[in-house]
């Protein structure tokens, strides 16, 4: 067991590595952030005098290495060494920004580092991840086993049904529709807006502002779940060691909580992992309807405004949630399904 | 996605040009200037996310931005006050008067107030305007807007040749030029300029590139940060440009240094709040519920609210004038060069259409010229005078003789670009032009008015583009001199606003000759009369005078857009209505 | 967040759930026994119908406007009021216009909606198409080599699923439009932004079509009859052709009629956020983007191309799932 985890996680870091690099490449293979510092009337001589003050010159590699020692010893920022000489010597020290490791780079359009615009940006992110998680799971999975119970009778069709047209909507017009009706033209409920959650006595603040773009972005993924669920019971509810179950003349609500839930929701703990993970990254088109300010909308931004090292910081942070999620989720389904091990 | 196509980048007014008449604007106004109204209260200011590029002083750039800080934080050497005057004067504001020069404004002297302060209490020195205005020189500190540097190297070239790059990187011998032009002495400071600088006191009101800094505050990361002198500081560390701020009683603020002609300051508290776009705003001002009854906005209403806003109460709560933007349609003079073909893209044109597409009567009318209404000295361009408004195909057609050019239309690619592009492209198509439609993402590197600027235009072919000014000042220079004087020889890049690079020597000779008349009056008609040559000439297309159109919750009072506020609602004089 | 992923299943529905009678299988051929599930589905055979109706639509849409009998691209601003929205009752409804007109312009909504959809199928089954070759190849490779070439093809996949997709193909259009247009020589606009988002289904859906066929060639590789066509020295290239290849048209034609829909909803999502095919040319996607922003202004034009999303999605996910059951009775996921 403490092999396959160790190597679950060697591989894991390994496919970030390369991750990094695969973005690296990728973002920087044909664009120039400076370009952003150049102005409205910006001249080629003036822009590759930027390029070379804010350490964009150099080839991708160099810019590769000197980014992954930032990532395990910090950088200075501007990275133009010339540039860093000439503020100490002119005595403005204090301009030299120290991004400690993990640096993720700096963005001289928002002049933070990325490491700061991310964790600024996490709050939105993860409380609208965790809200609607909790309401897609929850809600999901109870309605996808009254499916099962009920399967083939009407309140099962409804609910097949309802989940064809709920994933059939877009994400845009169930959050426009939550937006411009329910919350502004009946008034029926107060125009969500972010409140962080800093102490307990902001939950409720917190709550009421977020549960509108939470039920959105859940909804998507609740009418997935239901389909699961549902098929999960189903199948497992056919398997034979239920049917033994039912022949010893156990009562069926025995035998689905007893024997069949816990064998359905299994395969179920991988795909909520791995979607909850894949929503670190930030929920774009949610946030950017309801103006979370959350990671989402940060790539919106940074994407307009060409701020490579933001977007960089980004899909590396949201690729590393989901591998290690992945990890996660293996060693916990290694651990509740002795099989796995063998297949592995 | 910005949604402000349009570049404010406007000269200042050049020495002398006073303003003698402006139409429409502020006539229909139930705000009040005397400073009788009600203390206290909160306001909401309802903005659109995402639009704020920074609030250093430095960076801040745009019309309404400037409106609001100039009232709330950031006091200047002068400002405008508040007034439905069409024709206001720069009054002292940091400083003890407007300031003097005895040398036709080469150099200017002014004097800092004794007890003006900070917002940690330390007083505004001499040596603040200095570090202020050289912060100004520094490329990666102005975050790309540049505006400081642009006026600046027209002024004293000498500091920008010698490669003066702000006070951090500069080399100590740019440093000397730079102190040779600009110092203090105590509380007085002087500017030396290269050219005479006859309107600078104007220039320090309208713009923060002379604004005083405090030394002690700029630690590198200042984009977001507010260092405030005026009546209200900022609560947050930083403001949050997709959510906004909160402005508080800046208790080192003492009133008697200030004149209730610049900031009346009678709210207690100022609300910035973001939301993700204009409908949401003003669904909320329409619906006047809560807070919002006490909030206001500087954006115009949507077309999509005009049939909710133009009946019943709600009426009373809105505000239309005559805005100081155009847009019109540039034409690319290098590559469009026949004048009878750029004058029958002008008659072909059908601008009733555009300005359905742009949201109807409310949104503006068909103009006659690039200069606004609201702007002084303004006349009809008789070129355009007698075109239809919705478009002669025949009579293009006949200019053409038969030809059927090739012409590209480039567009910033926008949910609004999108609606106008067909009825741009079906008015030149009726005239027999073959139109390609060129649409510029939101996302492109340079962006959309970069490309444009470009001689080459970023390697496409581009013969006619939209475009769209106000101008910085009420004066006609500020829009004939930077879209109609030619661009130098070697430009490879359009300077000021003539992205068309349109050049005619006949036009540049009448520029010269309104810049050096004396008499302000004559100086307009000369440059209306630039305005008449170039447009008889095809240098440009207009299309749409736009208006004003504002709203805000019942319990305002004191809403004035004014030319203090580049006619955007003054913040200096709002206030909350006392009975309710 | 992800594009979307293709319509999970319910599970087996009652027809099919493992109570069916084994010995049928001895009377009539597998594809026999399909078709007769297929049919008795009341369901599926409507939804089949509504698929087939949107399909000819979308064929005859070009025919249409090339006759002149649509005109998605015509202005008619008479009947735009001075506030630019459209003259009359529910945005603008008449005869000649049957959905209504659009603000602004006055172009007519049934036209924009009907043309579009030819655009959004198209965009939609080649991006399906080279997904599913994609997904049907790298499956086949891992499912038949195992060992290291299976290993290298799983931790591909794990890969391609832990990017952000949303954000790729946002930071990445601006990048990837100027090598498609440079170095592919795709024209400017409309080709190479569709190319951009063909581009982008195909890269990012593969993944799970590799799934699917993964595990169903796996099982079919431990059935009896490929034994025992290596028993009869049957070559690999042959059996792999012969034997193994018909076996997957079932998992692929499924995987196809899920995928489909979810892609139409997805290049409705890039074209909110301005990636995808833009005005005029119409595409479901953009006719949406625009019609988010009148929801209350002008409701007609915001709730009809949502409608007609909703039924196309729907009927397109029923057809799926029931020939998920016809053909594969054990409901596999």
């Amino acid at each position: 067991m403490l092999a396959f985890i160790i190597r679950r996680i060697l591989v894991g870091f390994a496919m970030i590595v390369v991750m990094i690099f695969v973005v690296f490449a990728l973002f920087f293979a044909n664009g120039n952030p400076a370009i952003n510092q150049c102005g409205k009337y910006c001249t080629p001589e003036k822009l590759d005098e930027i390029t070379g003050l804010l350490g964009y010159d150099k080839s991708i590699p160099e810019q590769f290495t000197a980014f992954s020692a930032g990532l395990v010893v910090g950088r200075d920022f501007p990275v133009n060494d010339e540039y860093r000489a000439a503020l100490i010597e002119n005595g403005y020290e204090n301009r030299i920004i120290h991004c400690a490791a993990p640096c993720l780079g700096y963005s001289q359009s928002d002049q933070k580092t990325v490491n700061q615009l991310l964790v600024k940006a996490a709050g939105p992110t993860l409380s609208l991840a965790i809200v609607s998680f909790l309401i897609w799971i929850f809600f999901g999975v109870l309605i996808g086993v009254i499916a099962a119970i009920n399967k083939g009778r009407w309140l099962d069709r409804v609910v097949v049904g309802s989940t064809l047209v709920v994933y059939a909507l877009p994400v845009f017009v169930i959050g426009t529709f939550f937006l411009q009706y329910v919350a502004i033209k009946w008034q029926l409920y107060p125009y969500p807006r972010f409140e962080p959650l800093k102490e307990p006595a902001d939950i409720l603040p917190w709550l009421t502002g977020i549960l509108l773009p939470a039920l959105t972005l859940a909804l998507f993924f609740m009418a997935a779940y239901v389909r699961y669920t549902r098929a999960f019971v189903l199948e497992s509810m056919s398997e034979d060691y239920i049917r033994t179950a039912r022949s010893k003349g156990l009562p069926e609500r025995t035998v689905l909580f007893k024997h069949g839930l816990r064998s359905a929701l299994t395969p179920l703990v991988t795909l909520a992992g791995l979607d909850f993970a894949s929503l670190l990254a930030g929920a774009i088109i949610t946030e950017s309807v309801f103006n979370y300010q959350g990671m989402g909308a940060l790539a919106v931004k940074a994407n307009n405004n060409h701020d490579l090292p933001v977007l960089i910081g980004l899909v590396i942070v949201g690729a590393a949630a989901v591998i290690v999620m992945n990890i996660i989720v293996d060693i916990l389904y290694a651990y509740i399904d002795p099989r796995v091990r063998v297949t592995k | 996605m910005k949604k402000r196509p349009i570049a404010r980048l406007g000269a200042i007014a050049l020495a002398g040009v006073v303003i003698t008449s402006l139409a429409a604007c502020g006539a229909s106004t139930d705000g009040t200037s005397g400073g009788s109204g009600n203390a206290g209260g909160t306001v909401t200011y309802l903005g659109v996310a995402g639009q704020w590029e920074g609030t250093d002083p430095a960076t801040v750039y745009y019309g309404n931005e400037i409106a609001a800080f100039r009232r709330l934080v950031y006091r200047g050497l002068t400002a405008l006050p508040i007034t439905d005057d069409p024709n206001p004067v720069p009054v002292a504001d940091l400083a003890t008067d407007t300031g003097t020069s005895d040398d036709g404004g080469l150099t200017w002297t002014f004097t800092i107030k004794d007890d003006v302060k900070w917002e940690d209490g330390s007083p505004i020195t001499g040596e603040d305007f200095v570090y202020g205005l050289s912060r100004s020189f520094d490329e990666t500190l102005v975050n790309g807007t540049g505006v400081g540097v642009t006026y600046l190297s027209s002024y004293a070239p000498s500091v920008v040749e010698a490669g003066y790059t702000g006070p951090f990187t500069s080399t100590d011998a740019a440093k000397a030029v730079f102190d040779e032009h600009f110092f203090a002495d105590g509380q007085t400071v002087t500017y030396k300029f290269d050219n005479p600088w006859g309107d600078f006191p104007s220039a320090a009101a309208g713009l923060f590139t002379t604004d005083p800094y405090q030394a002690s505050f700029d630690d590198g990361s200042t984009l977001w940060e507010i260092n405030s002198n005026g009546p209200y500081m900022m609560e947050e560390d930083e403001f949050d440009a997709a959510q906004g701020a909160t402005f508080v009683r800046n208790p080192e603020y003492d009133a008697a240094t200030d004149s209730t002609d610049l900031r009346q300051a009678l709210p207690d508290q100022f609300n910035f709040e973001l939301v993700a776009d204009s409908d949401v705003l003003f669904q909320r001002l329409v619906a006047d519920a809560g807070t919002d009854k006490e909030a206001f906005s500087d954006a115009n209403i949507p077309a999509t609210f005009y049939s909710q806003v133009e009946s019943g109460d709600i009426a009373d709560r809105t505000l239309k004038s005559t805005s100081p933007y155009t847009r019109f349609l540039f034409i690319n003079s290098l590559t469009v060069t026949d004048p009878d073909v750029r004058r029958a893209l002008a008659v072909a044109l059908n601008k009733d259409g555009m300005i359905q597409a742009y949201g109807g009567d409310n949104y503006g009318e068909p103009s006659t010229s690039i200069v606004s209404k609201a702007v002084s000295g303004f006349e009809e361009n008789p070129a355009f005078a007698d075109d239809n408004s919705a478009g002669d195909p025949e009579a293009a057609k006949e200019l053409l003789g038969g030809a059927t050019p090739e012409i590209t239309v480039a567009y910033a690619i926008s949910p609004t670009n999108e609606k106008l592009i067909p009825v741009i492209q079906q008015s030149f198509e009726a005239a027999g032009f073959i139109v390609t439609p060129l649409g510029i993402a939101p996302d492109a590197v340079p962006g959309y008015y970069g490309q444009m600027a470009a001689k080459d235009k970023n390697g496409q072919k581009v013969d006619v583009f939209l475009g769209g000014w106000a101008a910085d000042w009420p004066a006609m220079s500020t829009v004939v001199v930077p879209i109609l004087r030619s661009n130098p020889a070697d430009a490879e890049s359009g300077v000021g606003f003539n992205y068309g690079f349109y050049s005619n020597p006949e036009v540049d000779d009448l520029i010269e000759q309104g810049l050096a008349a004396t008499d302000p009056a004559e100086g307009a008609k000369l440059f209306a009369q630039a305005d008449a040559v170039a447009g008889a000439d095809g240098a440009y297309i207009p299309v749409v005078q736009q208006n004003n159109y504002f709203l805000y919750g019942s319990n305002i009072d004191g809403f004035l857009p004014d030319v203090a506020s580049s006619f955007y609602p003054d913040f200096g004089s709002i206030f909350i209505k006392s009975s309710k | 967040m992800k594009l979307n992923p293709p319509l999970p299943s319910t599970g087996a529905t009652a027809s099919t759930m493992g109570t069916e009678p084994r010995n049928v299988v001895l009377s009539r051929s597998p594809r026999q026994l399909a078709w007769a599930r297929f049919t008795r589905d009341k369901k599926t055979v409507v939804a089949a119908v509504i698929v087939g109706i949107y399909v000819l639509l979308a064929i005859a849409a070009p025919i249409l406007v090339a006759l002149g009998v649509l005109n998605p691209y015509d202005n008619n601003q008479d009947l735009i009021a001075n506030d630019s929205l459209p003259i009359g009752a529910f945005g603008g409804i008449s005869w000649d216009h049957p959905f209504g007109v659009e603000p602004g312009l006055g172009r007519d909504t049934l036209s924009r909606i009907w043309f579009g959809l030819t655009f959004s199928f198209a965009i939609a089954i080649i991006g399906s198409f080279f997904a599913m070759l994609l997904g049907v190849v790298f499956g086949i490779i891992a499912g038949l080599t195992g060992g290291w070439v299976d290993y290298l093809i799983g931790r591909l996949i794990d890969l391609t699923l832990a990017f952000p997709q949303t954000l790729m193909l946002l930071a990445l259009s601006s990048t990837v439009l100027g090598i498609l247009t440079t170095v592919f020589f795709i024209p400017e606009g409309d080709l190479a932004r569709a190319a951009y988002v063909i581009l982008v289904l195909a890269v990012f859906g593969w993944v799970g079509v590799a799934r699917v066929i993964r595990g169903q060639v796996l099982s079919i590789r431990e059935r009896e009859y490929i034994d025992a066509a290596k028993l009869i020295g049957a070559s690999p290239m042959r059996r792999w052709f012969r034997e193994v290849l018909p076996n997957l048209w079932a998992p692929i034609l499924v995987q196809g009629t899920l995928i489909l829909p979810a892609y139409i909803s997805t290049e409705a999502a890039l074209a909110y956020l301005n990636v995808s095919v833009q005005q005029p040319t119409p595409t479901l996607g953009n006719v949406l983007q625009d019609a988010v922003r009148y929801p209350v202004a002008d409701f007609t034009y915001f709730i009809i191309p949502v409608l007609v999303l909703v039924i196309l999605v729907v009927a397109f996910n029923l057809l799926g799932d029931g020939l998920r059951d016809a053909l594969d009775p054990k409901g596999s996921r």
